[in-house]
């Protein structure tokens, strides 16, 4: 008997079919509300709207929305001085926390740029090649990023890759 | 990456990394969840676990810092599996009649769904999710990237060898069935 063949992306279309919103939502909101009653020392006021749809946030606010490599990055432009280029950055990162591609630094930076954190500048429009700049509420997220650290007990293991940027 | 640890009361960790991964995440995990249990209940039920360990927890793994998103998926498509054998295995409940009558879930074609559920269990934590986002949220590879920090040429890569290997383990299992 002739196999029937197997169309993967077919297949992959229909088990990811959207869920609506309103349903992902409800329940996101159901379990943070059984959470609460869980933890309730854990977990205060939190809402679920996202700080960039908020009005009147202020824009250190949008740190939450951070991962790990671009909290890093960002601190690594914070502790330069000046505009720098992509090799002195990703070299500072790397000597911090090893990176195997450059293309994880180029993805913080574009999150962080299209955050406010940080300015590029290109000499030339036709080359990939800019300068990187923090601005000034990227300076005030990174401090936002070390204090958070600082509360931690733990100094050696907390602070971590920081301390050694600063 | 930039460690976290316990606070020296509590020992838990911080209020705020809470605040940071559910905000961030819900989203995915739910879908996660949902997509192998296809229940709404149980997929709360699933979300909860995950979020309430992480507050429970004493330190975040590297793997974990690594890619949140995918490791917090990951967490609630094995909690969903769990869920899932626990009931295949279990004969008799004391539960009340009304709990049982949880409605069946509607799929077209159930066996497509199984097959895809116990293949994406091959698949790593980073290509999982990268296959999510494509079909799910309908992501460019550069979007995904961004996402899971990698390069666009490595999402496409990865989304390659993800395809691949997700239909090798359907053929697999549907030789098995004829």
């Amino acid at each position: 008997m002739k196999r029937k063949k197997i169309n993967i992306d077919d297949m992959l279309r229909r088990y990811f079919a959207p869920l609506p919103r309103e349903e992902v939502e409800a329940a996101g909101a159901e379990v943070l509300k059984r959470l609460r009653e869980e933890f309730p020392d854990r977990i205060e006021a939190f809402s679920l709207v996202p700080p960039t749809e908020r009005k009147g946030e202020e824009p250190d606010e949008l740190m939450i929305w951070l991962g790990p490599r671009d909290v890093l990055v960002l601190n690594v432009l914070d502790s330069l001085a000046e505009e720098s280029m992509f090799k002195e950055i990703f070299e500072r990162v790397n000597a911090v926390a090893p990176v195997r591609h450059m293309a994880t630094v180029y993805v913080a930076l574009e999150r962080l740029e299209e955050l406010g954190y940080i300015r590029t500048r290109k000499e030339d429009q036709s080359r990939p090649k800019g300068y990187y700049q923090i601005t000034e509420s990227g300076r005030r997220a990174a401090a936002k990023t070390r204090r958070r650290a600082a509360e931690l007990p733990d100094e050696a293991e907390a602070r971590g890759d920081l301390e050694g940027l600063i | 990456m930039l460690g976290l640890t316990t606070t020296a009361t509590t020992g838990k960790l911080p209020d705020w990394v809470f605040r940071e991964f559910y905000g961030k995440h819900y989203q995915s995990v739910y879908r996660a969840a949902k997509r192998v249990i296809r229940n709404f209940h149980d997929a709360q039920d699933i979300v909860q676990t995950v979020f309430g360990r992480l507050l429970e927890q004493g330190r975040l793994s590297p793997d974990f810092l690594k890619n949140p998103e995918a490791y917090l998926c990951q967490a609630a498509r094995n909690q969903a599996r769990d869920l899932m054998r626990s009931r295949g295995r279990r004969k008799f409940s004391t539960d009340p009649l009304e709990r049982l009558a949880v409605p069946a879930p509607e799929v077209e074609d159930p066996w497509m769904f199984d097959a895809l559920t116990e293949a994406m269990e091959e698949l790593g934590p980073d290509a999982a999710q990268a296959i999510s986002l494509r079909y799910s949220e309908d992501l460019s590879d550069a979007e995904i990237g961004k996402r899971i920090g990698r390069s666009r040429v490595a999402v496409a890569m990865m989304l390659v060898r993800a395809r691949a290997r997700l239909k090798k383990q359907i053929e697999k299992r549907g030789r098995g069935r004829s």
